[in-house]
């Protein structure tokens, strides 16, 4: 079937111009794909309304079944059975399948904010990511009945893609923020090595068809470069990017991952490709890619300048590619739709709309807009190229924040940013308004400014992100608290909002000569990976000891390892 | 208080008689204009005098203008250097005092200040310093032609293909004769210039004489940005499996290192393992695009320091480097001059590149730009410099140092090279290509 294309999408963009009331989302979120059947049958993780959607190929609609209160991650043990994650409730769910409907078998508690989800057939068991918590767990499926937490391995950062190397018997997990990759030993359990790479945002690792490289998709953030207009329009400062890294230097912990590998840029002057996300080879010299950010499917060799890229739906993500009807699978995560294309005229060939007909909100509409490249001069970047799904890169930007180049600053996260004015390291904006208004401009370098309606939809968006709960130790926490108020902290990160509106003379002066900085708000801070105006702190241990950030003598690690616990939920 | 004191001390002034009332306020604003120079110096140049300094020097060339002698007093003094408000009132009486019958006016008095200091200072307008900037940002934006003369007239000497006289039906050799109306005929090239530049999108009406054709063309033009590319289309030349590469680098611009990728892209698969960057002739002021350009060349590390007034900055390169694996050469000469320099000596120090030709120009300084009083008028000083190694003494006056390469002919070679009819630049390229081949034989590839 020929689906009019151009009818559709103008059914989908129709629902969603209509204007509706600030409000909870109806969008589902297609956030994972899978094949089964021999690539009859679909199955969909979504996101939001924690459903799977399992769709027979020969049919138009799927079949829901809710199993959770989010889908964060999904992975297929074999066709009748699935492990998902729950990322609110933070459990691990075993799924039976039966005909197009699924129903819970069983559940399992695991370290917070479990997501991404991977199969390993020779223990069968899932290794599953918790990004917050800084965990992969091992979870042994019994007699596929039940689930069983065998083993965990702590990570230095957040975890979020993960690919097995099934030979050799290693993981490779990747950082869901910045730039880390770290393998982990599944036969010792243990972590093997940590490296960094000049990246940031790895969206997906897959294996080549040869089998000897890793490919992945990232943004690379140039720290020599900064946001002025050529920087931006040459492709200097940020940009997309697929590496190849080499599996045998993936192997090797002493070995430098760079060196070696193959980098290739997405994207030209004139044509940016803002956020990559999924990547599928197709042949050694043809891949296929989804650019979140363009809303777009490209097809390239990466050796060739030629790049065939065409128009999808709103922020296409997961894709996967089923081989029985020789078509790639997207799913459209913020148009709720799943596309099909066809691999002979790489041409899209069917969309299913999975909530066809709802309105969306504000938040959504806000939403659409922070993950749009088309919010900056030649879609080269979204909001999220930086503000990692709201978060943050962990890098620091020679930006204009600050009214001039030269002094980079460090990326804020905009998890928990409601009501911390003034903005900006130097405190002068003193709306969030204005500052979107002067990152648009200064940075991202949009030409026109944003319409009043769709300022107010983002900054809704914005507005509504709130950092992770993380779990604390009550009594460790209550001696930070103590402690917190004892070092007098309070007098600029005062309790609330745990900022103020000033700016001080911390001791700190950066490159341009400027002394006096607002104090970021402490909300979320445990997220962070660097710390002060331009990250020269990497933890509290050093901000504190080293940087002599405001204490009059040094701090013991019992009083440390206390305030970080405090820091990790200031208002409970 | 201070305010009134001057206020009064002016009126006293008045009173006696020695100077009419509008000279004062001239007083007043040329010392505004001398302070705030004074203060972008101090401020912006890389090594400035002490206000002391500057202060005596003014004095000199002040009294120099009046045709007098200086006073044995009025030098300025530690506590009026202190303070703004002295200062401006030592300022103030020197010029009172100065303010001769041959009048000099301190426009001119700022402009000899800054031939006084080190460093290539020098005043420029600030629409040409814009221009400047867009240049080195590949975003010039103009008619896109270069401007000549021919018998006192304006003419297109040069149409840049793909511009927009050239997308409009200009050619090179229209004389220009009327811009917007105007008879440009008997103007300046400058003048005709500044006719000619104006806003992207913006229209100018041409009116051009080309030969053969009877009467005016009229052609209306769309100011846009005009297409200049960074360096020339490549060369290989080809040896047993040993292929190398050389391209011409014209401007140091912010489209050079995505010429470079596209370059690095294009030669993939064509068994070419070192390439020559011939940057002869070749300067820029601008120490960012140089800075842009060795991150993009240097696999990781350390590869200089950024000097300014308010500090210096480590300079450390991402790790990701184009034309990795392959060995590289740039070619200087004695017009391989500011950042150039410093890119030159960096990537022989940290990529190993082999430099070929002549002694460089031996002054490795950008410059920056910052506008003066009124707006119209850029102050441009040394601003950064880029060192392989920081120098010791970071107070020490500005001392440049050339590169010299370590393949080099030296005049009695070039002679006999003339003699005997051959092209210096040809030997010279031929001796780069050997000395890279050496080098990629004996597997060395640039610590990539």
């Amino acid at each position: 079937m020929r689906a009019p294309l151009s009818l559709l999408l103008l059914m989908v963009m129709g629902a969603g111009s209509t204007l509706l009331a600030e409000g909870s989302s109806h969008l589902r979120v297609p956030s994972s794909l899978e094949i089964l059947d021999g690539g009859n049958t679909i199955l969909v993780g979504l996101e939001r309304s924690g459903e799977i959607a399992l769709l027979d190929r020969s049919e138009e609609t799927p079949q829901y079944s809710a199993v959770a209160e989010e889908i964060s991650g999904i992975a297929p043990v074999h066709d009748q059975l699935f492990v998902a994650t729950d990322g609110v409730r933070h459990r691990a769910l075993l799924l039976q399948r039966e005909g197009l409907k699924v129903h819970v078998v069983d559940e399992l508690k695991l370290p917070h904010h479990p997501q991404e989800v991977i199969h390993d057939p020779v223990e069968n068991a899932c290794w599953i990511a918790s990004s917050w918590a800084r965990t992969i767990s091992m979870v042994e499926i019994l007699e596929e009945e039940g689930l069983y937490l065998r083993h965990r391995v702590e990570l230095p950062f957040e975890p979020g893609q993960m690919l097995l190397l099934e030979e050799e018997r290693r993981l490779v997990v990747a950082d869901e923020f910045g730039g880390k990759v770290a393998v982990l030993d599944l036969e010792a359990r243990s972590l093997e090595s940590v490296r960094s790479l000049p990246a940031h945002n790895i969206r997906d690792l897959r294996l080549s068809l040869d089998g000897e490289r890793v490919l992945m998709t990232h943004q690379r953030l140039n720290a020599n470069a900064r946001t002025s207009f050529p920087d931006i329009h040459w492709g200097l400062a940020l940009t997309n990017a697929v590496r190849a890294l080499r599996v045998e230097d993936l192997l090797d912990p002493r070995r430098n991952l760079v060196h070696r590998s193959d980098l290739w840029l997405v994207g030209d002057t004139g044509a940016g490709a803002a956020d990559p996300h999924d990547l599928i080879p197709l042949s050694p010299d043809l891949h296929a890619l989804t650019l979140a950010g363009t809303d777009e499917l490209a097809f390239s060799s990466f050796g060739d300048p030629d790049v065939t890229r065409l128009s999808l739906g709103n922020r296409p993500t997961a894709m996967v590619f089923n081989a029985a009807h020789l078509e790639l699978i997207v799913a459209n995560s913020l148009s709720d739709q799943i596309m099909f294309v066809d691999l002979e005229t790489q041409k899209i060939h069917q969309v299913l709309s999975l909530s066809a007909g709802e309105e969306s909100s504000a938040r959504d509409r806000g939403e659409r807009l922070f993950f749009s490249g088309e919010l900056s001069h030649d879609r080269w970047m979204s909001c999220h190229s930086c503000h990692s799904d709201g978060h943050s890169n962990g890098l620091v930007a020679d930006t204009f924040g600050d009214g001039a180049f030269g002094a980079a600053k460090k990326i804020p996260s905009l998890l928990g940013v409601t009501g911390t004015k003034p903005f900006g390291w130097l405190g002068n904006k003193p709306s969030l308004e204005v500052q979107l208004a002067g990152t648009l401009e200064g940075t991202m370098r949009r030409s026109l400014p944003l319409t009043d309606q769709e300022s107010a939809d983002l900054l809704t968006f914005v507005r509504s992100l709130e950092p992770p709960e993380i779990p604390v130790d009550s009594q460790l926490h209550e001696e930070g608290r103590h402690l917190f108020t004892a070092l007098n902290c309070t007098r600029c990160h005062e309790p609330g909002l745990w900022t103020s509106q000033e700016v001080y003379d911390v001791g700190m002066v950066d490159e341009l000569g400027v002394d006096q900085f607002n104090p970021p708000s402490l909300k979320g801070t445990t997220t962070q990976r660097i710390l002060f105006h331009d990250g020269r702190a990497v933890d509290l241990e050093e901000a504190l000891n080293v940087h002599q950030h405001q204490v009059d003598r040094e701090l013991s690690e019992r009083e440390i390892k206390a305030l970080w616990e405090f820091l990790k939920q200031p208002g409970s | 208080m201070f305010d009134v004191i001057r206020a009064l001390l002016i009126a006293l002034v008045f009173l006696v008689g020695s100077l009419k009332a509008e000279s004062y306020n001239l007083v007043i604003d040329e010392a505004a204009l001398l302070q705030d120079a004074i203060q972008q110096i101090e401020r912006n140049h890389l090594r400035p005098p002490s206000r002391l300094e500057l202060a005596n020097r003014l004095r000199q060339l002040a009294w120099e203008a009046a045709g007098e002698k200086p006073e044995s007093d009025g030098k300025l003094t530690e506590v009026e250097a202190r303070s703004e408000r002295r200062f401006r009132s030592w300022l103030e009486n020197l010029l009172f005092k100065t303010h001769q019958d041959e009048y000099e006016n301190a426009l001119q008095l700022r402009e000899k200040l800054v031939a006084t200091l080190s460093g290539r200072c020098q005043l420029v307008r600030a629409k040409d310093y814009h221009v400047q900037e867009q240049i080195a940002g590949s975003r010039y934006v103009g008619v896109g032609i270069r401007l000549g003369e021919r018998k006192g007239r304006p003419v297109v000497s040069q149409l840049i293909e793909g511009g927009p006289l050239d997308l409009a039906g200009g050619a090179n050799g229209d004389e220009i004769h009327f811009v917007d109306g105007n008879d440009v005929r008997n103007a300046s090239v400058r003048d005709t210039v500044d006719l000619l530049r104006g806003p992207e999108g913006s229209l100018v009406d041409l009116h051009l004489a080309r030969r053969g054709q009877p009467g005016l063309i009229h052609l209306q033009v769309q100011r846009g940005v005009v297409p200049i590319r960074a360096m020339g289309d490549e060369k290989i030349i080809e040896g047993e499996g040993t292929h190398v590469a050389y391209v011409d680098v014209k401007l140091l611009q912010a489209s050079l290192v995505p010429e470079l990728r596209a370059l690095q892209q294009k030669l993939t698969g064509q068994r070419v393992r070192g390439l020559i960057l011939d940057l002869r002739g070749v300067g820029g002021d601008d120490a960012h695009q140089a800075r842009i350009l060795l991150d993009a060349l240097i696999p990781g590390g350390d590869f200089g320091y950024l000097v300014r007034r308010s500090g210096s900055q480590r300079l450390v390169a991402g790790e990701d480097a184009l034309f990795p694996g392959m060995a590289l050469a740039a070619m200087v000469d004695e017009n391989t001059v500011g950042p150039m320099e410093w890119v030159a000596a960096s990537l022989r120090e940290h990529r190993g590149a082999i430099l070929a030709g002549d002694r460089t120009a031996g002054f490795p300084f950008s410059h920056h730009g910052t506008e003066l009083i009124g707006g119209d008028t850029v102050l441009i000083q040394p601003e950064a410099m880029l060192a392989t190694q920081l120098p010791r003494d970071t107070s020490a006056p500005l001392r440049p140092e050339a590169v010299q390469p370590e393949i080099s002919l030296g005049k009695e070679v070039k002679k006999e090279i003339l003699k005997g009819g051959y092209s210096i630049d040809e030997i010279l390229l031929q001796e780069t290509v050997y000395a890279l081949r050496k080098r990629i034989w004996s597997g060395f590839a640039n610590g990539i």
